[in-house]
């Protein structure tokens, strides 16, 4: 996988799983 | 003399790992919620995964800074721990605790949070590269500390190459360097030359860099000739002895360079860059 395609999928999980995660708490605490 | 024009060296960017800090900061918004509500075991949650997630984003741009300070070292004394890869672990096991808890996820939809977030940070910042190094094969611990120092030598004199802004000097401190390397490398695959090799190492390799740093210092506030021609005399005589540590060590002959060591000390002392 090219360098800049692995930085690419891997900032997208990473935003999907943690942003998701801090979201749905930001939601649930107001 | 061709002098390069002084420009403004930029120092190396030092890795952040932004993204990670960034993510979890709404979090702080939740504990301040959860304190105004007054409910304090809620804040408390959220602060430790807001504090947890601070604690992974410190391993993994800890990871990125070691690895650029590890770069090209080829003889490491220690393996440094993968740091990146503990940091994406306590990331992962974060995101899946505060989905769990704080987040309303079931038990497999929370692992599967923690899953993405290893994976993307796997992938974002990488895993933790190994330095190459022949250190495995040496028994003898001193000989693996001895070739780690003369190699922080190596690294110093390069550190100090980069500020000289001067094309001829820094031609010949890379042609040092690049032979101080091969002799490094000819030693770690043959340890048991090593002994023979002490005063090249300590002697020699520690006065380039003294030199080196020294003028990197002195020619940054005065542009002196006679500075710059001691220092070349000074670097012409190294790089002979250099070269000639390397091809009497290919050639297996016993080292007959106290003599040259004594006359490079005493140059040092006389073009007083020493």
């Amino acid at each position: 996988m090219p360098d800049s395609l692995r930085k690419l999928v891997g900032g997208a999980l990473l935003v999907v799983a943690i942003g998701s995660v801090v979201w749905n708490t930001v939601v649930l605490a107001i | 003399m061709s002098m390069l024009p002084k420009e403004q060296v930029l120092p190396p960017r030092r890795p952040k790992a932004l993204l990670l800090f960034a993510l979890p900061v709404p979090l702080l918004a939740v504990i301040l919620g959860k304190l105004v509500g007054g409910q304090l075991i809620g804040a408390a949650t959220a602060a430790l995964s807001f504090g947890a997630f601070c604690v992974g984003a410190n391993l993994v741009r800890r990871g990125l800074v070691q690895e650029l300070n590890i770069g090209e070292r080829r003889h490491l004394a220690r393996r440094p721990p993968p740091l990146k890869l503990i940091g994406a672990v306590v990331v992962a096991a974060t995101t899946a605790i505060t989905a769990f808890t704080l987040g309303g996820s079931g038990l497999f939809e929370s692992i599967g949070f923690g899953v993405g977030a290893l994976a993307g940070s796997v992938l974002f910042y990488g895993l933790d590269r190994a330095p190459v190094t022949n250190a495995r094969k040496m028994t003898e611990p001193d000989a693996v500390k001895a070739l780690a120092h003369a190699e922080d030598r190596v690294l110093a004199i390069e550190a100090a190459n980069g500020s000289i802004h001067n094309a001829e000097l820094t031609e010949r401190l890379n042609r040092i360097t690049g032979r101080a390397r091969d002799v490094l490398d000819l030693l770690a695959e043959q340890p048991d030359k090593l002994r023979r090799a002490r005063k090249f190492m300590s002697t020699y390799l520690d006065g380039a860099e003294r030199v080196a740093v020294g003028y990197a210092k002195t020619h940054n506030r005065s542009n002196s000739q006679e500075l710059e021609d001691n220092f070349r005399h000074v670097l012409v005589t190294i790089e002979d002895v250099f070269a000639e540590q390397h091809s009497k060590l290919l050639e297996d002959e016993v080292l007959d360079l106290d003599v040259q060591i004594e006359v490079l000390k005493t140059q040092l002392e006389r073009e007083g860059v020493s």
